[in-house]
């Protein structure tokens, strides 16, 4: 009977590590979801806006002084400040 | 930068956008695009840097630069007529927005294609960057 007793505890104990584990485990999927939201976010952002700096790149030559050869394959903008 | 548009002259173009950070500023750019319609731009460009020292803390800037526009072989009366005329400042205007609408926060900022090179770079740094922009425009295959 003492015997018996003391498997049940243990059963009882592994139940509630079992329990405890998935809680655990549930918060870091949670964790995870949360972080890949973020991260998601930040990388839309980042190209998001980066894409928009080439297309207006593209115009606002015209009216400027230029160095060079025309249609050259690197094109330099150059905004500096005299003072 | 001079030297690294004699070195790659064939394949890269500078495109200057004066952006004025201040009204002395402003008054000098005018200078120069006005200098631009005597043909003479580039040499007022270079002056403007040469002689920064001295003309931006003269009392009367636009009479400073004048003086050393003048110099340089330019008609003094027609330039001044130029700047005070206004003509030139939908221009300066068009710029420093253009220069805000690509987040331009400080001086010199260099784009070498999409690149952004923010802050005075050694030459070398800026050579590099050509090259990198050289060879991945020569990788892309063009349309046509």
């Amino acid at each position: 009977m003492a015997k018996k007793s003391k498997r049940q505890g243990n059963t009882g104990k592994r139940r509630k590590q079992t329990s405890r584990g998935g809680g655990l485990s549930q918060r870091w999927l949670w964790g995870g979801l949360g972080l890949l939201l973020v991260i998601g976010v930040a990388v839309g952002l980042r190209f998001g806006l980066q894409r928009d700096i080439p297309l207006r790149l593209q115009g606002a030559i015209d009216q400027h002084y230029t160095r060079g050869a025309d249609r050259a394959a690197v094109v330099i903008k150059e905004f500096s400040d005299y003072t | 930068m001079e030297r690294a548009l004699k070195r790659y002259e064939k394949d890269v173009q500078l495109v200057l956008y004066p952006f004025a950070l201040n009204h002395r500023s402003e008054i000098a750019v005018q200078v120069a695009l006005c200098a631009g319609e005597q043909g003479k731009f580039w040499d007022v460009h270079q002056m403007l840097y040469k002689q920064q020292a001295r003309w931006s803390k003269a009392s009367k800037t636009l009479d400073s630069l004048l003086q050393y526009s003048g110099e340089l072989g330019l008609d003094r009366e027609a330039l001044a007529a130029c700047v005070d005329s206004g003509k030139m400042k939908p221009l300066v205007k068009a710029d420093q927005d253009y220069a805000r609408s690509l987040q331009v926060r400080s001086t010199p900022t260099l784009f070498v294609n999409n690149q952004r090179i923010v802050g005075a770079q050694p030459e070398a740094e800026i050579v590099r960057t050509i090259r990198q922009e050289l060879a991945r425009v020569r990788r892309t295959p063009q349309p046509g």
